[in-house]
């Protein structure tokens, strides 16, 4: 059985999405962020749908409907946040992914760059 | 430029929505809205992953599985013969269209939990109108030329697709113990607390599905006993052996497959425990009973395939044999998917 905390790449990028729109992540934010992501690709609404529900199907998002809201004709946003295990998976993700770009940045001679200081 | 989409618009992408993710798309897309042909065509393209979505979640693909195995039986798709077009082809067209609506149906079924009997007849109303569709398609087909007239199903196999509904109809009922409370059910647990309410909820849940399990036998023992009576020659043991295994299945779900009633006076635990036992029985129950409605078709591919009188070929045989393995492990994923459901049910009657 596949590990439900392998992520695929786009998978990443809708948990990155999530974890940088904190207390704004539903649907269009999420969407809008993740198409800035992965620009120059175009990313189909539907797209992030399906991989947000294959997410919490795996645990690793959560979500709730928030009250009625007259700027969607009166329905409910359905807002997203990251589970622990979410977090843990798109730390190995990053992790996986500095360490490949340090090595292709050492094989074609660029400087690398150094770690953002928090 | 309106800032909101025409009402119309608004009302068909509500219908065309599963109910599940209706809420939240809808609201997003009124949120995204420019004109009303992007409204449009934003909803249609978030259709298709919407509905994968749904069937992935909330379709068990083991019951879908058998459910196409004993429709595609039932239309006589495992029956060896030289035909044209070939009768597995015929078979696996309207199951193909069956399986479809059975998965759509999923799709678009309630968030809130229906009660189980609900449920089995509107799914067997969905295969019946799938059957109905692809018989149009192939006679409006074969109105212009396109398909010859014998793609159409014949009136037997017609026949034996409607017999096929009670197996189809028992194979969903499994889900029914966690369908949702009656109203007697809700009245009990305001009154003696949520695990006695829990239990007599299970209770009634048991209750319906034994009384379907068993009208389901009765038709199966009906039809089998007006082919024996009308065929010509003597039928092998083996036929005799499983209606019989079929009555005496029915009587022992009459005489012994009810959940008792609690005694009076029972505390919460022991409300518990007896819940738990009863909860167990039931599983192996089901599972045993799963095994026993799919005996005929065992059977059934072991004479055609494995052991049909000459010797047969190799392919002949190795397909027999593949066929029954995929069955077997069909009815192995459904009993491992029930027991999940038993299981995560049983943790939360512990930690209650």
């Amino acid at each position: 059985m596949a590990d439900p905390t392998s992520l695929g790449s786009f998978e990443q990028i809708v948990l990155a999405a999530i974890l940088s729109l904190g207390n704004e992540a539903y649907g269009v934010t999420i969407h809008a962020r993740v198409e800035e992501l992965s620009r120059p690709k175009k990313v189909v609404l539907g797209a992030v749908y399906a991989t947000l529900d294959r997410l919490a199907d795996k645990g690793l998002v959560r979500s709730w409907m928030s009250g009625p809201r007259p700027e969607r004709g009166g329905r409910a946003r359905r807002y997203f946040a990251l589970e622990p295990a979410g977090e843990r998976a798109l730390r190995d993700a990053a992790e996986t992914a500095r360490r490949m770009c340090t090595v292709v940045e050492q094989s074609w001679g660029l400087p690398s760059r150094q770690p953002a200081k928090s | 430029m309106a800032s909101s989409p025409p009402s119309f618009l608004v009302a068909a992408m509500h219908r065309i929505l599963p109910p599940a993710s209706r809420e939240a798309v809808l609201g997003d897309l009124w949120e995204g809205y420019r004109t009303p042909a992007h409204f449009l065509s934003q909803g249609l393209t978030v259709l298709p992953f919407l509905i994968l979505a749904q069937v992935r979640r909330r379709s068990s693909w083991p019951v879908l599985g058998l459910q196409a195995f004993v429709l595609f039986a039932c239309l006589r798709g495992f029956v060896p013969l030289e035909t044209h077009p070939p009768m597995w082809l015929r078979a696996a067209l309207p199951t193909a269209f069956a399986f479809l609506a059975l998965a759509w149906h999923d799709a678009y079924r309630a968030v809130q939990p229906v009660l189980a009997a609900r449920r089995v007849w509107s799914e067997a109303a969905s295969v019946l109108l799938a059957i109905a569709f692809y018989e149009l398609v192939v006679a409006a087909l074969g109105g212009i030329g396109v398909l010859r007239h014998d793609w159409l199903l014949r009136p037997v196999e017609l026949l034996f697709a409607a017999c096929s509904l009670p197996v189809l109809s028992v194979l969903r009922a499994g889900s029914g113990l966690l369908a949702a409370p009656s109203p007697a059910a809700r009245v009990l647990t305001e009154r003696s607390g949520r695990d006695a309410g829990d239990y007599a909820h299970f209770r009634r849940a048991v209750g319906r599905r034994n009384r379907l399990e068993i009208a389901a036998m009765a038709a199966t023992l009906l039809l089998a006993g007006l082919i024996v009576a009308r065929a010509p020659g003597a039928f092998p043991a083996r036929v005799w052996l499983t209606l019989a295994g079929f009555l005496g299945l029915s009587l022992y779900l009459l005489l012994n497959g009810a959940a008792p009633a609690l005694r009076d006076g029972g505390d919460s635990d022991a409300i518990r425990r007896a819940f738990r036992a009863e909860m167990l029985r039931q599983h192996r129950l089901r599972c045993r009973l799963v095994w026993w409605w799919f005996a005929p078709l065992f059977m059934g591919l072991s004479s055609r395939f494995i052991l049909p009188g000459p010797a047969p070929t190799v392919s002949q045989a190795m397909a027999g044999l593949v066929l029954m393995i995929g069955l077997a492990a069909c009815i192995d994923a459904l009993n491992r998917e029930r027991a999940d459901l038993v299981r995560a049910r049983l943790e939360r009657l512990g930690a209650g």
